[in-house]
């Protein structure tokens, strides 16, 4: 609390740092195992609208669209 | 009445994903293992215990797997955390996607105001200048961390076989790792004086257990510290050293945030460049504020680039190097704070010697829905 009123800047960089190690973590694991990639929002629903295909059934590089 | 009908299926289950809600999850310490191996204790446990028997037993302790611990994990058993749903995971959060885009809106809504005022040539009060540089991080900060499950209070307990098995795994030394790949071998090939409660029990049984999914080309777990220290807690960025796997572009890009953060900051304080002060000194040191917490950060990142150019060179440049680094940390951040101090005060101060321009209200920005 005390730090987001006196640095900000602070909680910002460490915002920013988190996300890129989240996003080496992601990188490597879905390098191992793609099928295992999470849809995007803009991917899911760019699907959805399209083929009737469930959210969660298409992955973020739509190998495996699953439409119903 | 058939089984099948007695119960109405709520909802299939869902395939197993491994997105940025795991991994944020995973990298803020979500996933704990839990079990009997501290290295003051010589207690083992044995492969059959039961969930109320692990639950119960109080030497059981909490571990945090650390970077390269995670990366093999969900190399080799990625079951073990994918198993664990995202509803699950976010179902521990406390906040919601609908508080987190409340208070966006009116965070926004404040940032509006702002520009409306500067637009209809009104002044901007220095506090609301301060307010203005909060809220820009503020929406930043909820924009890179959207998917992170925010205050969570404790981390999920892996207690299933397979994850006790993997836990065991880790922390085998040497020798017991190649006696645990000894009988992962003998199980495979059918020798039945092996199997789990016909010999024996602890770690090397379920360490074996994990190995068999393995072979026949098992991994040694790394090498390095695998796990977290018990009392130390995951701050945001906690992983930062053991990310040199991630290459180059990972370092360069933690490097740029920290340029990045206090450009942004600072930034937003030269709107009152040109603003009424009490007093011609603290007009001077407001923009001296400003300027040193805008460059902060680059002077760090510059000092540190700088030392890692010279300390490539030989040892009197080396020791060279330590004093100048030794200075510009310890001087930078200290004059940051300073000057982030002051411009906090000073916002504060200039309230009492506010224009009455600066008590009128922009037209536009009221239009917005928000709260007031």
């Amino acid at each position: 609390m005390f730090i987001a009123l006196l640095a900000p800047e602070l909680l910002l960089y460490l915002a920013m740092n988190e996300r890129i190690i989240t996003g080496v973590l992601l990188k490597e694991v879905l390098e191992l195992h793609p099928h295992l990639a999470k849809p995007g929002m803009l991917a899911g629903m760019y699907n959805w609208i399209r083929g009737g295909a469930k959210l969660r059934d298409v992955s973020a590089q739509c190998y495996s669209a699953v439409i119903y | 009445m058939t089984e099948q009908k007695r119960y109405n299926p709520i909802k299939e289950t869902s395939q197993p994903h491994f997105g940025l809600v795991h991994a944020f999850y995973a990298v803020m310490g979500g996933f704990a293992f839990y079990g009997p191996y501290d290295d003051n204790d010589d207690y083992s446990p044995t492969a059959e215990e039961s969930i109320f028997q692990i639950s119960t037993n109080t030497r059981y302790t909490v571990e945090v797997p650390r970077f390269d611990t995670l990366i093999y994990i969900m190399k080799h058993f990625p079951y073990i955390l994918t198993g664990i749903t995202e509803e699950y995971i976010l179902d521990q959060a406390a906040s919601s996607s609908l508080s987190k885009a409340l208070l966006i809106v009116q965070v926004a809504w404040f940032c509006a105001n702002c520009a409306s005022r500067l637009l209809q040539g009104l002044p901007l009060s220095l506090l609301e200048v301060s307010t203005a540089a909060h809220a820009l991080c503020t929406l930043l900060t909820y924009f890179v961390c959207w998917s992170k499950p925010i205050n969570v209070a404790a981390p999920t307990l892996m207690r299933e076989k397979e994850a006790r098995e993997v836990y065991a795994l880790l922390k085998c030394s040497d020798d017991e790792y190649d006696k645990a790949l000894g009988m992962a071998q003998k199980r495979a090939a059918g020798d039945s004086s092996t199997l789990p409660g016909t010999h024996g029990s602890g770690k090397i049984v379920l360490a074996a257990g994990a190995l068999q999914h393995l072979l026949p080309n098992p991994e040694r777990p790394p090498r390095s510290l695998r796990f977290h220290d018990g009392g130390r807690m995951v701050v945001p960025g906690a992983f930062s050293k053991e990310v040199g796997r991630g290459g180059q572009a990972a370092i360069l890009s933690m490097g740029m945030t920290l340029i990045i953060s206090p450009i942004l900051y600072g930034l937003v304080h030269f709107l009152a460049w040109g603003d009424r002060f009490p007093t011609p000194l603290e007009q001077l040191l407001w923009r001296v504020s400003s300027l040193v917490v805008t460059c902060s950060g680059l002077a760090e990142a510059f000092a540190l680039a700088i030392g890692g150019w010279l300390g490539d060179m030989n040892k009197i440049s080396g020791i060279i190097t330590i004093v100048f680094m030794g200075l510009v940390l310890t001087m930078v951040p200290f004059a940051h704070i300073l000057a982030s101090g002051f411009l906090i005060v000073e916002s504060f101060r200039q309230l009492s010697f506010l224009d009455s321009a600066a008590y009128q209200l922009p037209s536009w920005s009221n239009y917005w829905p928000h709260f007031s």
